[in-house]
């Protein structure tokens, strides 16, 4: 639960760095000079949409096909493991390998749709509040405070214990987990580029809101919500796991990094594997988008990029 | 202590079970009908002649491979204990035994409570004086029953019939906050005398012993009750028990003392300390650690961990519980008979048992307990993929949908793989089953006649006298599930056999209604799954299949 | 107040919308008669708006209901439970801030180096692995191989570290990548660089100007975290059987106990928004602009 304070946390300074920034206008000199850490990372991230793509084909077993008489193997390279069964197996004789691939799919998914949710809903609430001011800002940015000062993790619980386990109900919440930081970032943007040059110029030629709220606002939202999306989905990933450690996450048999590290950690003495294979695609995937958000914050801010 | 789980482990291939506390040879003796466990400590006196207990027909019907759970055998208990540390998996939120049953109290109620009956676990659950000294059944609907005349409550004051009516009093006022309300089929309850009552039920009830020794008969003082009141009474129980309860602190502790003037004795440690460690790897980690005494609830699945450390005794005993599957024939395809067969012949249970519970747990052939007084034996519930396809085509079942709601979070371990285990399972035979995982109060609001469902998981006593007719009788959830009249034929024999006081034609006629029950597949039962125990070994508890931590001298020693 | 008025109602709302308690207080095979009159007892049988007028009323007068699990007032069982996660949460606090804020600067100043790029990697890591994961490893080494510390429980300080360390373990993570990153923003502004022109000593530029002005967002972050930590420690709290409010929050919800999981709710929400307003104020304290505003 701090992680997805975290998550909210970092959103702040999102919105605290954002506000004296300008409008990026150099995407190309993106290409130049990029790391060979965000290289890596970036080769990770599209592997794993392959993978989560792909899974059926890539996977050498069916994911949820249980196997009594293989329980708990070891990877191959440890004793009593074989190549059928390249990284174990786990309590139920599920294919760790299998799970694993196929659980690339909900952490995208839930990436995914939160980031759209939370886009959708933080940046409408986001420009109308830091557009139009006054009592809509205070009335939507109360709904946010709201939400930020509630213990969202019992609520989701409440939640999912009146709609049932599903991971329709697990992505929804997500999303709505996502927006009030989308929000406040959103706004904080809105405010500093309502004022500016161009938008001002824009009003004074008669044009209209939405107008410019479309064609001046939005486009300079598209780039703080993909830093935004890189920034949250390690917070939302690792809530899916928390919800799977109190038995809430994605529906059995579904598999999922969360519920598989979750359903090993009662065996790390006896098969460690268990939770600590899905456990390093989780790190490697959370640790390669977040390297690439900070990368594209570093790079898109233009405090740091005259220098 | 590693033969004793060898021998187990085969026993356990042969489809019975065993406590794996090392005592394989002696548990042997008394599955054979004798008394295994020589000088059990204080036992209470043989019961005179007069008592007709349920006789012992389990001896007599039950087959020689009986089971029967760990005993405390008669070693010199000379060592002793300051502190007893208990971690349960959650605390008991409030410990009136009238109140609600809950596992989590029931064990605690084994240390503050006692019965007018008990089950004699180490003689197959004979029925034993507890309280009570003796009973007899004066006609079809009158059981007389005299007190022991040493016991007093924990308060200093001494036990009486009074308390004793007082306590069933209770439950037959109505009142709806008492879960206890009802379970007693008593008509009327006369005091003869200081020591002596009379219970004369409604009709002629053949378990009313058997009933008397269930948790909710726990005896509660009745000038202490009446004068604290039942709020203060929750948190301040007092009763006749080896422990009396010095501190209570919601859902953070318990600490209890030494009864010194127990009737049966004086209790192997002065204190004990009840925790609740409601993660399963840390509660072995405080066992292993020295932090706990004796872990309750250990899955089975850490038993390699718990043994690997070693020094520690692990028994692994049947509880009176079956889990089974709710099953509503009213909704397509479910209400077809073949269907519901071939739901329950695709799974295998025995490898499921084998393989996931390493052993420990069984396969039964109905709903009922090996430990129920009237148990027969019967053949375990059958795995037949082949004939489960068979029956789908004949039923002309094309891939429908079936849902099937369980319990997330699990209570029992390793709940969540063994429904995967069936999933897989019913996929093999062609069966398309979902799954939907609920939160255990949403699950319940979910048993309902008009249930969306097709299976919901559940568990269920299992004493056939007690469950036939209350949970799955004329008046049950799982009739209302099936059409109007399905279930006559078997509704006959249960109130045939609720009136009957014989307990070997109770026996019979139950075995008739289980035969229906299986036949017509009214719930798909599962499996007994072992309830395991873990402590240093110098500790001996002896276990309880009735899920008390029973801490009398008699049961719970302390090797010097 | 408004915000705490929104949060109960949404959680009262959710909760009633479903799931009955008095089912699993009851037998399962209670006969229905018995299931109806126990929930005229304690008043669930009336609409939800009455109920919510009621626990209203009552709770203006601070009466916030009885418990349905433990039969008492559900007011005594969150203030019991408020103080051990209070008392985890600032320990926790005071651990990742000290340890999230040394490892910040200590990397920032020494960017680029072997010792930034581990400790970073570290911190990714760490950031990167769920609470009760990082709990059982902790128990599991410890406390079981090396038998340093208790497992689990409360009642001692002893009892008190690994949780606390757990819990500080990842905050310690987000904070020291934030004060990072924070502080190398500041290192390269204007005044910074004017400082250094002249001639103060480094240390001083870093104190002085570098860290006074990178502490804005890191005083925000760490009001959050305060926050979440006092709420938000649930699955620790699960872990390592520590009696909090976050455990009794989620055992609550799972047996419907009402008035537990509106006390809990309140109280937390009545928290979070005094430490907003804390951080509000430090805000006007830090930054002398806003305090022009």
């Amino acid at each position: 639960m701090s992680e997805i304070s975290t998550l909210q946390g970092q959103a702040t300074i999102g919105s605290v760095q954002w506000e004296r920034q300008r409008a990026p206008r150099a995407w190309r000199r993106w290409l130049r000079g990029v790391p060979f850490h965000i290289l890596a990372s970036a080769a990770v991230v599209f592997l794993l949409g392959v993978v989560a793509v792909a899974a059926p084909w890539v996977a050498p077993h069916d994911p949820i096909e249980p196997n009594l008489l293989a329980r708990n193997r070891p990877p191959f390279w440890m004793e009593g493991g074989s190549l059928d069964h390249l990284l174990g197996t786990d309590q139920v004789g599920y294919d760790l390998l299998s799970r694993t691939l196929y659980g690339s799919r909900p952490a995208l998914l839930i990436g995914l749709c939160a980031a759209v949710i939370g886009l959708v809903l933080g940046t409408a609430a986001g420009v109308l509040a830091g557009y139009y001011r006054g009592l809509v800002d205070n009335a939507i940015m109360m709904l946010a405070d709201a939400q930020l000062s509630s213990p969202f993790l019992v609520v989701a619980i409440a939640v999912i214990a009146v709609l049932g386990q599903s991971i329709v109900v697990l992505l929804v919440l997500a999303g709505i987990s996502a927006w009030p930081a989308f929000a406040r970032a959103v706004r904080a943007q809105v405010v500093a580029l309502r004022d500016r040059e161009f938008v001002v110029a824009s009003r004074a030629l008669g044009a209209r809101d939405w107008w410019l709220l479309t064609r001046h606002l939005l486009p300079n939202l598209l780039w703080l919500a993909i830093v935004m999306v890189t920034i949250q989905l390690r917070g939302l990933i690792l809530f899916e796991s928390f919800l799977s450690f109190l038995g809430l996450g994605v529906p059995p048999p579904q598999p999922s990094w969360g519920s598989m590290i979750a359903a090993g950690r009662q065996y790390l003495v006896t098969s460690w594997w268990i939770s600590v294979v899905p456990g390093v695609a989780l790190v490697l995937t959370v640790v390669s988008v977040s390297l690439i958000g900070d990368w594209l914050r570093d790079v898109l801010d233009p405090t740091l990029r005259h220098r | 202590m590693v033969q004793g789980v060898t021998l187990a482990r085969r026993q356990l291939l042969q489809r019975s079970l065993l406590g794996l506390s090392g005592m394989a040879a002696g548990m042997l003796l008394a599955a054979c009908g004798q008394d295994g466990s020589s000088g059990a400590a204080p036992a209470p006196a043989s019961s005179p002649a007069a008592n007709q207990s349920l006789g012992n027909p389990t001896a007599a019907l039950a087959t020689p491979a009986m089971p029967a759970a760990t005993t405390v055998t008669g070693q010199t208990p000379t060592g002793r204990l300051s502190e007893l540390r208990v971690a349960l998996p959650s605390m008991p939120p409030q410990l009136d035994p009238q109140r609600d049953w809950w596992l989590v109290m029931q064990r605690v109620y084994g240390m503050v409570y006692n019965q007018l009956i008990r089950r004699d676990w180490s003689r197959n659950g004979e029925l034993v004086p507890g309280l009570a000294r003796s009973w007899e059944r004066i006609d079809e609907t009158t059981i007389e029953v005299v007190l022991r005349d040493d016991v007093v409550f924990h308060d200093g004051s001494p036990l009486t019939a009074e308390d004793v009516a007082f306590t069933f009093e209770r439950t037959l006022q109505g009142d709806p906050e008492l879960s206890a309300t009802g379970r007693f089929p008593i008509a009327e309850i006369e005091v003869l005398d200081r020591h002596r009552l009379r219970f004369v039920t409604e009709t002629p009830d053949g378990a009313f012993e058997l009933r008397l020794t269930k948790h909710e008969a726990s005896i509660v003082p009745k000038a202490y009750l009446e004068r604290v009141g039942p709020q203060r009474f929750q948190r301040e129980p007092v009763g006749t028990g080896p422990y009396r309860v010095v501190e209570f602190v919601p859902d953070q502790r318990i600490v209890l003392e030494a009864n010194e003037q127990y009737f049966e004795g004086r209790p192997a440690a002065d204190r004990v300390v009840v925790v609740a460690i409601p993660e399963v790897g840390t509660r072995v980690a405080a066992l292993l650690n020295g932090e706990i005494d004796i872990l309750v609830d250990l899955p089975p699945d850490q038993v390699a961990v718990v043994e690997q450390a070693g020094g520690f005794r692990v028994d692994s005993f049947s509880p009176l519980n079956a889990n089974y599957l709710i099953v509503n024939g009213l909704k397509p395809p479910t209400d077809k008979a073949e269907i519901r067969q071939a739901l329950s012949l695709a799974i295998d249970r025995q490898a499921i048992v084998e393989q996931l519970f390493g052993g420990h747990g069984l396969v039964p052939g109905s709903v009922q307990s090996i430990f129920d007084p009237l148990y027969v034996e019967r053949p375990p519930l059958a795995y037949d993929p082949e004939r489960a396809r068979q029956l789908l085509d004949q039923a002309g079942y094309s891939g429908e949908e079936i849902t099937f709601l369980f319990d997330s979070p699990t209570y029992y371990p390793l709940q969540r793989e063994w429904v995967e285990l069936m999933a897989g399972m019913w996929r093999n035979v062609g069966l398309n089953v979902t799954l939907h995982g609920v939160e255990v109060s949403q699950r319940v609001e979910f048993q309902r006649p008009d249930t969306p469902y097709h299976l919901i998981n559940n568990s269920t006593g299992v004493e056939v006298d007690i469950v036939l007719y209350k949970s799955y009788g004329p008046n049950s959830l799982h009739q209302k599930l099936f059409p109007a009249g399905y279930f006559d034929d078997f509704n006959q024999i249960v109130e045939q056999a609720r009136v009957t006081v014989d307990n070997r034609e109770r026996a019979r006629l139950y075995q008739q209604a289980l035969d229906i029950m299986n036949e017509k597949v009214m719930v798909i039962v599962q499996f007994t799954i072992n309830r395991l125990q873990a402590m240093p070994e110098k500790i001996v508890l002896g276990t309880d299949p009735d899920f008390r931590l029973d801490l009398s001298p008699r049961n719970f020693q302390v090797r010097a | 107040m408004l915000t705490v008025w929104l949060v109960v109602t949404a959680v009262f709302v959710v909760l009633r919308s479903t799931g009955d308690p008095v089912r699993l207080l009851l037998p399962e095979d209670a006969p229905l008669e018995q299931v109806e009159a126990l929930r005229r007892e304690l008043g669930l049988d009336r609409p939800i708006p009455v109920q919510y007028l009621r626990f209203w009323s009552r709770a203006i007068s601070g009466d916030l209901g009885e418990s349905l699990r433990f039969h008492q007032p559900a007011s005594e069982l969150v203030l019991a439970r408020l103080w051990p996660t209070a008392q985890l949460g600032l320990v926790a606090f005071l651990l990742s801030a000290v340890s999230g804020l040394t490892l910040g600067v200590v990397t920032a100043l020494s960017r680029g180096t072997a010792f930034d790029r581990v400790i970073m990697a570290a911190m990714s890591l760490l950031q990167a692995s769920p609470s009760f994961f990082i709990g059982i490893v902790l128990i599991l080494f410890v406390s079981v191989r090396l038998g340093w510390l208790p497992s689990s429980g409360s009642g001692s300080p002893r009892h008190l570290i690994l949780p606390a360390v757990t819990v500080a373990l990842i905050t310690m993570a987000s904070l020291a990548r934030l004060v990072r990153s924070a502080l190398l923003e500041v290192l390269r502004a204007d005044y910074v660089r004017t400082a250094r022109a002249k001639g103060l000593a480094e240390h001083a530029v870093v104190v002085r100007h570098a860290l006074r002005n990178a502490s804005l967002p890191v005083v925000t972050v760490l009001g959050l975290e305060l926050a979440a930590l006092l709420t938000g420690t649930v699955v620790v709290e699960t872990v390592f059987a520590w009696p909090g409010i976050g455990r009794l929050a989620v055992e609550a919800v799972a047996v419907r106990d009402y008035p537990v999981v509106q006390a809990v709710v309140l109280v937390v929400t009545i928290v979070f928004v005094v430490i907003n307003f804390a951080v509000d104020v430090s805000y006007i304290l830090l930054d002398p602009r806003v305090r022009h505003v």
